[in-house]
């Protein structure tokens, strides 16, 4: 940790490497912004500055519903589970790169855990059959994700050639794709992606206002 | 009134109220959580008498003895819910219930113990163990088993909450792919042996009164039941949660979930009851039913929900190779509903039919109806719904004539049901 805060204060103050932002814009093959959307940087040379990973990443149970519905990450991210409710949230995943349950008793109660693994974690709650989220932990140094409008603006990145990944929950099956070779040039630049995405997406719904059993 | 038999149930329901008594505090859970549902209810109905005032109108509430018309106002229900947290895998749950109708001065509905774990892969299982109510209606989704949709059940639902409640013993298993839900759910259970005497005795109708596990619920006093008359032992009540013949039953359902766009499900049910088992006054039935269901996302925000049942219950001894009572059961119903902010409107139209197969002319179970339901749920608090509700039936029961009255009978209601959850 002591070591990440050391790269942050250098790459803050080295004035001697240019930074780019890139702009990225995710569309689905009808031409609709796709929010949600991770797009991870692979970049195609050694990085001259390591990049600091983010601090913490939180997933909240708020109104029986995850927040946010898609959390990206990088490997080695400790992400926190607050509970805001007044009630219990029991929180699990079966994904293979990572296994667990969380028992959150109440209010203000937060836990836990480390992912070490890269892929898609899916989140579920066992008690509250509407509640669902993806943690989508990133080998890769930079990780972003597409807002409401499909776009991201990914700041200060060192200027080359990046392969950049992109994932969605509702992703058409085959390999996630990947807009190859994208150069980020110190003055900027907007790329845009098309991705398939199932007819049916998976949401997370509300919690049912009547539950009887 | 001298029920041994009734033993279990409260051993079962003190056990399940000491268990979340005691086992909580270790861990920490939250204690015993309570739910009150009240139920203030207006109604005013046309037509022939309920067949709980021992006649054998077709509605919770009918008019009197002359046929005229009446105005009520009364608490429909009092029910009160609790739910225990024993470990963070096993809930119990209880409820109970007070009603006007209910024999008792307050009655068990439900009471079991729900094991759930978290799953470890895409196939969940979970278990419950106790008195409950086998997951038949689509409508009885709120709590205390109410309808959001309706006040008053379709024709098949009404007959569940009567006579169908078990002491089971369900496993079910729940296999989770992109998009789609695919469960097997499976149960032995006992002490339902009477089920299917309303049916054949008095017919299908419709009503959200709900039996408890102690209570009986009466018989309209039709020749054939009467001193002298074909079916002479089978008083004026059933008493549907009740174990007479010592063979247990079985039930059965496979359910299918796509996108939560469409839902489609079967269940079997049968009481292996021994037809010729007479005990405590009550004729243990034969009962088998299939229950199958569609549930489609429409256009419009509209949701079209539709259930159909058929079976057949057989009671008594065999007469020339056939059972005294031997009765076919079929009802449907198709519903469309649609939310509207947070309220929501239903329209229901419901079909029932019951065809005696045996000895007619001595004790005529036969009957064919119809009724159209209109409601709307108006959420006015919080925890608050007043639900309007126009509902006609018509109907055919030859067995009427028994007791001095048409044929052919028809009745409508009007219904305003104030519910506010505590
Ligand atoms: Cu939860």
């Amino acid at each position: 940790m002591k070591f990440r805060m050391l790269a942050l204060v250098f790459g803050l103050m080295g004035p001697q490497v240019a930074a780019a932002d890139l702009a990225v814009e995710i569309r689905d093959s009808g031409g609709q912004p796709v929010p949600n959307a991770v797009v991870s940087f692979a970049p195609k040379f050694t990085l001259t500055q390591p990049v600091p990973a983010s601090a913490s990443a939180e997933m909240r149970q708020e109104g029986t519903m995850f927040s946010p519905f898609v959390l990206p990450v990088q490997v080695g991210t400790t992400v926190s589970f607050p509970n805001f409710d007044e009630f219990r949230h029991q929180v699990y995943s079966f994904s293979k790169p990572k296994r667990f349950e969380l028992r959150l008793y109440g209010q203000d109660e937060s836990k836990t855990i480390h992912f070490e693994n890269s892929g898609v974690v899916a989140l579920g709650c066992n008690i509250h059959d509407n509640m669902l989220a993806y943690i989508y932990v990133s080998e890769h140094p930079i990780v972003a994700k597409t807002g409401e409008d499909g776009k991201v603006l990914v700041q200060s990145l060192e200027p080359g050639e990046y392969d950049i990944h992109i994932w969605h929950p509702d992703l058409a099956s085959g390999a996630d794709p990947i807009l190859k070779s994208v150069s980020v040039s110190a003055d900027g630049r907007t790329v845009s992606g098309q991705i398939n995405l199932r007819s049916i997406r998976s949401i997370q719904q509300p919690p049912a206002e009547d539950d009887y059993n | 009134m001298d029920r041994p038999k009734a033993t279990p149930l409260v051993a079962l329901s003190v056990a399940l109220a000491l268990c979340a008594a005691t086992a909580v505090e270790a861990e920490g859970l939250p204690a015993v959580d309570f739910e009150v549902l009240a139920d203030a209810r207006l109604s005013v109905v046309s037509g022939e008498q309920s067949w709980f005032d021992d006649w054998l109108g077709k509605l919770r509430y009918g008019g009197d003895r002359g046929g005229e018309g009446q105005g009520r106002f009364r608490l429909a229900e009092l029910s009160l819910m609790a739910r225990s947290d024993i470990t963070w895998d096993l809930q119990a749950f209880v409820h109970a219930k007070f009603d006007p109708e209910q024999d008792k001065p307050a009655d068990l509905v439900e009471a079991f113990l729900h094991y759930k774990p978290v799953p470890t892969s895409s196939v969940q299982y979970e278990a419950r163990a106790g008195l409950l109510f086998p997951h038949i209606s689509r409508e009885n989704i709120g709590a205390a088993w109410t309808s959001p949709f309706t006040i008053t059940p379709s024709a098949i639902n009404s007959w569940v909450g009567e006579e169908i409640r078990a002491l089971a013993l369900e496993g079910k298993a729940t296999l989770r792919l992109e998009n789609q839900k695919l469960s097997l759910t499976a149960a032995v259970f006992g002490f339902n042996d009477p089920a299917g005497s309303l049916l054949a005795i008095r017919g299908w109708a419709l009503g959200d009164y709900k039996t408890g596990a102690f209570s009986q619920v009466p018989l309209a006093p039709v020749p054939s039941i009467q001193p002298g008359g074909f079916l002479e032992d089978q008083p004026l009540w059933v008493h549907p949660v009740r174990e007479l013949d010592g063979r247990p039953g079985f039930y059965a359902s496979l359910d299918w979930d796509y996108a939560k766009r469409v839902k489609l499900g079967a269940f079997y049910y049968d009481n292996r009851g021994d037809p010729e088992t007479f005990k405590h006054n009550q004729y243990a039935w034969d009962t088998r039913f299939w229950n199958f269901y569609a549930e489609v996302e429409a256009p419009a925000g509209i949701k079209i929900m539709s259930q159909f049942m058929t079976g057949n219950t057989m009671m008594g001894t065999l007469y020339d190779g056939m059972r005294m009572v031997d009765a076919d059961f079929t009802a449907g119903y198709v519903m469309a509903t649609r939310k509207l902010g947070p309220h929501r409107i239903s329209l229901r139209r419901d079909w029932f039919d019951v065809d005696d197969n045996t000895f007619v002319s001595q004790d005529n179970n036969n009957e064919v109806g119809t009724a159209w339901t209109l409601a709307f749920n108006a959420k006015v608090g919080k925890k608050a719904n007043l639900i309007a509700e126009f509902l006609h039936v018509d109907s055919n029961r030859p067995a009427r004539e028994g007791i001095w009255r048409d044929a052919e009978q028809d009745q409508t209601q009007l219904q305003v049901s104030y519910r506010q959850r505590f």
